[in-house]
């Protein structure tokens, strides 16, 4: 299902962690317009990620779990889908 | 914007090295403001109209892509100034340059300042040399933006702005240093946990406070030292 953003106009918040192990709970978040702009920062902390350590471990293989301000998961992106986008 | 006449006795290390005939010479046009965070002093591409010399508070230029985001290319704190390339015939902003940390600007408009460099050799010196140093530090910015981790970047970061702010809270946003930096938020996110976890800093949304100075300048990259040393260089030889 794809969450929009809150009806009353409320930026809502959005949560990023990584799985593949527990190396980052996201437990700030961020208030984000909408499900699309939670799609580039999910992108965008992927390929930091991967320009920031390539050598620190293979990140092919993680993944940005992003859940909403209830905890409720809204997508997952790959770090693999990452790059190719 | 609160403006008044800029006080004689200059915070600003530039404007305290200038001999008292080059300080005459801009004094009766210096005002004095606080700035607020966020505030942009001038877009690149712009028209400059002012000459501003932090007094505290720290100012950020920025190189600006078409798509809008950006990255750090210098901050000016109290040892400097943003804007001299004025007196230098140029009048065209050529970054954009924003308040970072809120604090007291001395200020005077373009006209009397390229007036004042026109009469003085020695005053065209000094800005002159400063403006050298404002280069040098722009390319290894850059050169540390290509090399550097972003962790040892942001220790940098962190070090620079305590250097100008008053006390150990830093008061930036997220956003902020995600702008300076070229990444994400949540980037910024992860590596301040990673400081604090490692007992460098107290990390809160939007507030930053250095428990481990030394800690941090372990960290940072080479960049923070040369800047300090080079800036201290400049006025040595001018005895600021």
């Amino acid at each position: 299902m794809i969450r929009l953003a809150s009806p009353r106009g409320l930026m809502p918040r959005y949560y990023f962690s990584l799985t593949n192990g527990r190396l980052f709970n996201d437990v700030d978040g961020l208030e984000l317009d909408d499900i699309h702009a939670a799609r580039d920062e999910a992108i965008g902390f992927a390929r930091d990620l991967m320009r920031m350590e390539p050598e620190r471990r293979d990140w092919t293989h993680w993944t940005v779990h992003v859940t909403d301000g209830e905890r409720k998961p809204v997508f997952d992106l790959s770090f693999s889908e990452a790059i190719s986008l | 914007m609160k403006t008044s006449e800029a006080i004689p006795n200059a915070r600003n290390r530039l404007l305290a090295a200038l001999a008292p005939a080059d300080r005459a010479l801009l004094a009766p046009y210096l005002r004095e403001s606080r700035l607020k965070q966020g505030l942009v002093l001038h877009e690149a591409g712009s028209l400059i109209d002012q000459v501003y010399f932090p007094e505290s508070g720290m100012i950020s230029l920025l190189a600006v892509m078409t798509a809008g985001n950006g990255v750090e290319t210098a901050t000016v704190g109290r040892e400097g100034a943003v804007g001299v390339m004025v007196g230098l015939g140029g009048r065209i902003a050529i970054g954009r340059a924003v308040v970072q940390l809120e604090g007291m600007f001395a200020h005077l408009a373009v006209g009397p300042f390229q007036k004042a460099m026109s009469d003085s050799s020695t005053l065209r010196g000094l800005l002159a040399r400063y403006n050298d140093t404002q280069t040098m530090l722009v390319y290894q910015v850059a050169g540390c933006n290509a090399l550097h981790q972003v962790s040892a970047r942001l220790c940098r970061w962190l070090l620079q702005t305590h250097d100008r702010g008053d006390g150990d809270i830093i008061p930036l946003t997220q956003e902020f240093l995600a702008e300076m930096l070229g990444v994400q938020r949540t980037t910024v996110s992860m590596l301040a946990k990673e400081l604090q976890e490692d007992g460098l800093i107290d990390y809160r949304r939007g507030r930053i406070e250095i428990s481990n100075r030394k800690g941090l300048e372990a960290r940072a990259c080479e960049c923070y030292e040369t800047a300090r040393t080079s800036i201290d260089r400049l006025f040595d030889m001018d005895g600021g």
